[in-house]
C-alpha cells in the first residue's frame, strides 16, 4: 500500500504523462465492452432527453413525460391482443348450450355493481353471467401488492384470454374428440329442438382424461361467483346434457354434426376501474368473429393469481345504431388521439429501451452501404408477453392508423417502408429487435389541441409545432382523424406551412399531462 | 482517429463509427479520468465517467468539432472536464469539503496550479523515466500494479504471464526501481 500512495505523485499529472500513463495497456476486453455499451445507452438517453427538450423549448408543454415511461407498456393492451380460433364443436351443442344458459341466467343474473367507474357502457346485455362485488375467496394472509395501471392492464389482458379459452373448453371448441368412438344419449332425443339426436364423443384430446381434469382447468382460471356457474352449467345440468361426461371410464363430449370455430381478439385497452387490492374491473372492446363487443370482467386475487370471478358481454359495437354511439370529437378525445400519435411517433424515430450490452445480430446493408444495426428490446415485460411481437406491434398501429398516415408514415415501425427505409423493429430468432439511435426528427408538438373541421365521419386535432430546432417561429400541426369501424383512427399527419408565425406565451395553454 | 475519418465512417454505419472511436480513444479517455480520480472514485466510477465521456463525444462531435482533423484535443478536452466534475460531484458527496484537506483541494484538476508546479513535474519526470528504464515488460507491471492498482491476476491476463510471474517481476522491479530513484534524490 506504501508504494501505491507513493505512486500519487502520478495523479493529477500534466498532459504529456497522462499521455505516456494511456500507452499503458490496464482495459479487458470485457471492461472496454461493458464501458462502451455504457456509452451508446447514455448516448439514446441523451438523444431522447434532447428531443424533449426541443419539444420543451419556451414552455411546459403537454406530454413530455410520456417519453419518460416505458414505451411498452402504452401499447401492452393491443400488442397483447390474443386469437384463438376454437376447434371443433357441434353446433347443436351450441345452440343448446346457448338456450340453457340464458334461462338458467335470466333467473340469477346479478348487474355488474361498479363502485367508481361510471363509464361502463355495457347496456340490455345480451349475455349476462352473474358478477357481484363480492370479495372473492382469498387467503387472508396474502399481502396486497400495490399495483400499477399498466399491471392490473396486463392482468385484465392475460385474464380475458383465460377467460376466453375456459369458454371454449366449456362448449367443447379446441377439444380433440375421436369422432369414430361415440354413442348416442336416448335421454334427450329432442334436445334441443324436437327431432334432434344427442350423442358424445370421446374426448382425444391429451389435456382431459376425466371431468376432474375439465375441472382443474376451471378452477384455474375462475373463481366464484362464476366458477360455481360454469361448473353447474357444464357438468350438473338438469334436463339437458352435460357437456361433458363419463363412461367406462372415458370421457365424453357433447358433440354435433357441424363443426365450428371462433375467433376473439380483445381490440381495446382494458379500462381499470374499482381496484381495491383484490378485486378490480376491466372493461374492453372484443372482436368476435368481425363482431364488437364491449366485455366486462371483473378479477379477484386468488392465492397470488388474478382469476376471473365475472365476465359480461354488452352490446356490439357494429350495427345499425353504432353511428350515434361512435364518441363525438371532444377534447378529451383528441387528447387520448395524441397519446396514441407522440407514443407512435416516438417508435417511429427510434425510442424504445434496447439492451446495447448485447452483442449485434443483425446488421442490415442498403444499396448505399449504409448499416442498419438492430439490438435487443431491453422490456422484459414485452419480451416476455409479446412472442409474436412484430405482428402484435403491426397490429395495435393498425387499430389507431388509417390510410396514408399508415401507408407513409408509421408503417416504417414493424414493416419496410415501399422507399426502402427498414423496420424500426424486427424479430430475430423470437426476439424482438430495434434499429439503433434516431432515425427521424419526431413531431415537436405542444399546446392545447384544438379540433377543426368536423365533418360526418372526420375531424382535424390542430396543435403547436416548433417550426426547427431551437426556432422560435411556430406552425401548426394538423393530424386528421377518420372513423374507422368502430372508433376514430389517425388517417394523416401534415403541417400548415401556412400558419408559420413566431413563438408566443399564450400558446403554451393549460393543458395537463396526457399521463 | 481524423474527424474526416470518424465522419465517414459515420456515414456509413453510426454505430461503428462508435465503435471505432472508442477503440482509438478509450485507453487515452480512461487514462485521464482515471488520473484524475484515482484518489477518490471506484473503478466503477471511472468506468461511468469514461461512458460519459464518450457518450458526450457522440453526441456532440458533429456539432462542436467538424474541422476535420485529429480529434484527440476534442476527446481530451471533454474528458478533462468531465472528469473534474465527477471529481466535485465524489468529494462533495463524500463531504471532503468540510474539513481543512488542502492535499485534496489541491487535487482539484486545475492545469494551471498544476503545470505552475514545476517541482512535481520534475519528479514525476524522473519517476516516468526511471521505470522506462526498467525496460518490458516490467516497466508496464509496475504501472498496472502500482499506479492502476490492478491485481497480478488481472496483469496476467493482460500480458499473457502467470500470476506468479507477475508478482516475482514486480517485487524485482520494486527494489530496482526505489534504488535508482534513491540514486536520483526520490525516495518512494
Amino acid at each position: 500500500m506504501k508504494e501505491k500512495r507513493e505512486f500519487n505523485m502520478l495523479e493529477n499529472a500534466d498532459d504529456r504523462t497522462v499521455e505516456l500513463l494511456s500507452g499503458v495497456p490496464v482495459l479487458t476486453d470485457e471492461e472496454k465492452k461493458r464501458m462502451l455499451a455504457m456509452s451508446k445507452k447514455k448516448l439514446d438517453k441523451m438523444n431522447r432527453e434532447n428531443n424533449i427538450s426541443m419539444n420543451n423549448a419556451g414552455a411546459e408543454v403537454s406530454g413530455v413525460e410520456r417519453y419518460n415511461r416505458p414505451k411498452w407498456y402504452a401499447f401492452v393492451s393491443a400488442a397483447a391482443c390474443f386469437v384463438l380460433v376454437g376447434g371443433i364443436a357441434g353446433t347443436v351443442m351450441l345452440l343448446g348450450r346457448n338456450g340453457k344458459d340464458s334461462t338458467k341466467k335470466d333467473n340469477t343474473a346479478v348487474e355488474v355493481q361498479t363502485t367508481t367507474d361510471a363509464a361502463v357502457t355495457t347496456t340490455d346485455a345480451i349475455l349476462t353471467i352473474p358478477v357481484t362485488t363480492a370479495p372473492a375467496t382469498t387467503e387472508p394472509d396474502n399481502i396486497v401488492p400495490e399495483l400499477t395501471e399498466e399491471e392490473l392492464v396486463a392482468a385484465a389482458l392475460g385474464g380475458f384470454g383465460d377467460y376466453f379459452l375456459i369458454e371454449d373448453i366449456a362448449n367443447g371448441i379446441g377439444v380433440e374428440v375421436d369422432a369414430a368412438d361415440k354413442f348416442t344419449d336416448t335421454r334427450y332425443t329432442d334436445y334441443p329442438d324436437e327431432g334432434d339426436t344427442v350423442y358424445y364423443c370421446r374426448v382425444s384430446d391429451t389435456r382431459f382424461s376425466c371431468i376432474d381434469d375439465v375441472k382443474a382447468l376451471m378452477t384455474e382460471y375462475l373463481t366464484d361467483p362464476i366458477l360455481t356457474d360454469h361448473m353447474s352449467s357444464v357438468f350438473d345440468t338438469a334436463g339437458s346434457p352435460s357437456v361433458y361426461i363419463e363412461r367406462d371410464g372415458k370421457l365424453y363430449l357433447l358433440y354435433g354434426d357441424t363443426t365450428v370455430g371462433r375467433t376473439i381478439n380483445i381490440s381495446s385497452r382494458p379500462v381499470i376501474s374499482g381496484y381495491d387490492g383484490t378485486t378490480f374491473y376491466a372493461d374492453a372492446t372484443a372482436d368476435m368473429d368481425g363482431s364488437m363487443y364491449n366485455v366486462k370482467a371483473q378479477f379477484a386475487l386468488v392465492d397470488g393469481k388474478w382469476k376471473v370471478s365475472g365476465f359480461e358481454v354488452g352490446d356490439s359495437d357494429n350495427g345499425t345504431d353504432s353511428e350515434t354511439e361512435t364518441e363525438l370529437p371532444n377534447a378529451d378525445l383528441a387528447m387520448d388521439i395524441l397519446e396514441d400519435f407522440t407514443l407512435l411517433d416516438s417508435l417511429r424515430v427510434g425510442m424504445v429501451d434496447i439492451n446495447l450490452e448485447k452483442e449485434i445480430t443483425n446488421t442490415i446493408v442498403d444499396g448505399n452501404g449504409y448499416e442498419y444495426v438492430y439490438y435487443k428490446v431491453s422490456d422484459d415485460y414485452a419480451n416476455e408477453n409479446f412472442k409474436n411481437a412484430v405482428e402484435d406491434i403491426k397490429r395495435w398501429v393498425d387499430s389507431v392508423v388509417t390510410g396514408e398516415a399508415n401507408e407513409n408514415l408509421f408503417k416504417s415501425i414493424y414493416a419496410k417502408t415501399e422507399s426502402g427505409k427498414p423496420a424500426m423493429f424486427k424479430e430475430i430468432d423470437g426476439e424482438l429487435y430495434y434499429l439503433f439511435g434516431l432515425r427521424e426528427a419526431p413531431f415537436r408538438w405542444f399546446g392545447e389541441p384544438q379540433i377543426k373541421n368536423v365533418q360526418n365521419g372526420s375531424f382535424d386535432i390542430v396543435v403547436y409545432c416548433h417550426a426547427a430546432e431551437e426556432s422560435n417561429m411556430v406552425k401548426d400541426l394538423i393530424v386528421h382523424v377518420e372513423k374507422d369501424g368502430y372508433g376514430w383512427k389517425i388517417s394523416k399527419c401534415e403541417y400548415d406551412e401556412s400558419s408559420l408565425r413566431a413563438f408566443t406565451e399564450d400558446m403554451i395553454g393549460n393543458v395537463n399531462s396526457i399521463d | 482517429m481524423t474527424g474526416t475519418e470518424y465522419r465517414k465512417l459515420y456515414k456509413k454505419s453510426p454505430d461503428n463509427a462508435y465503435n471505432a472511436l472508442f477503440e482509438s480513444y478509450c485507453d487515452y479517455v480512461y487514462a485521464i479520468a482515471y488520473n484524475k480520480l484515482r484518489s477518490v472514485a471506484s473503478r466503477e466510477d471511472i468506468e461511468e465517467c469514461v461512458s460519459d465521456v464518450f457518450a458526450d463525444v457522440f453526441f456532440g462531435y458533429k456539432k462542436e468539432n467538424d474541422n476535420g482533423g485529429d480529434m484527440k484535443g476534442y476527446i481530451g478536452t471533454v474528458a478533462k472536464r468531465r472528469a473534474i466534475n465527477v471529481f466535485h460531484s465524489i468529494t462533495a458527496r463524500q463531504n471532503r469539503f468540510s474539513g481543512n484537506s488542502e492535499e485534496e483541494m489541491n487535487l482539484i484538476g486545475d492545469e494551471t496550479d498544476i503545470e505552475a508546479d514545476s517541482d512535481m513535474t520534475e519528479t514525476r519526470e524522473i519517476l516516468l523515466s526511471k521505470i522506462n528504464e526498467l525496460g518490458e515488460p516490467d516497466s508496464t507491471i509496475i504501472l498496472q500494479k502500482y499506479y492502476y492498482d490492478r491485481s497480478s491476476g488481472e496483469i496476467a491476463k493482460l500480458l499473457s504471464m502467470k500470476a506468479s510471474a507477475v508478482r516475482m517481476r514486480a517485487s524485482r522491479a520494486l527494489d530496482k526501481l526505489k534504488t535508482t530513484l534513491a540514486a536520483a534524490g526520490i525516495t518512494l
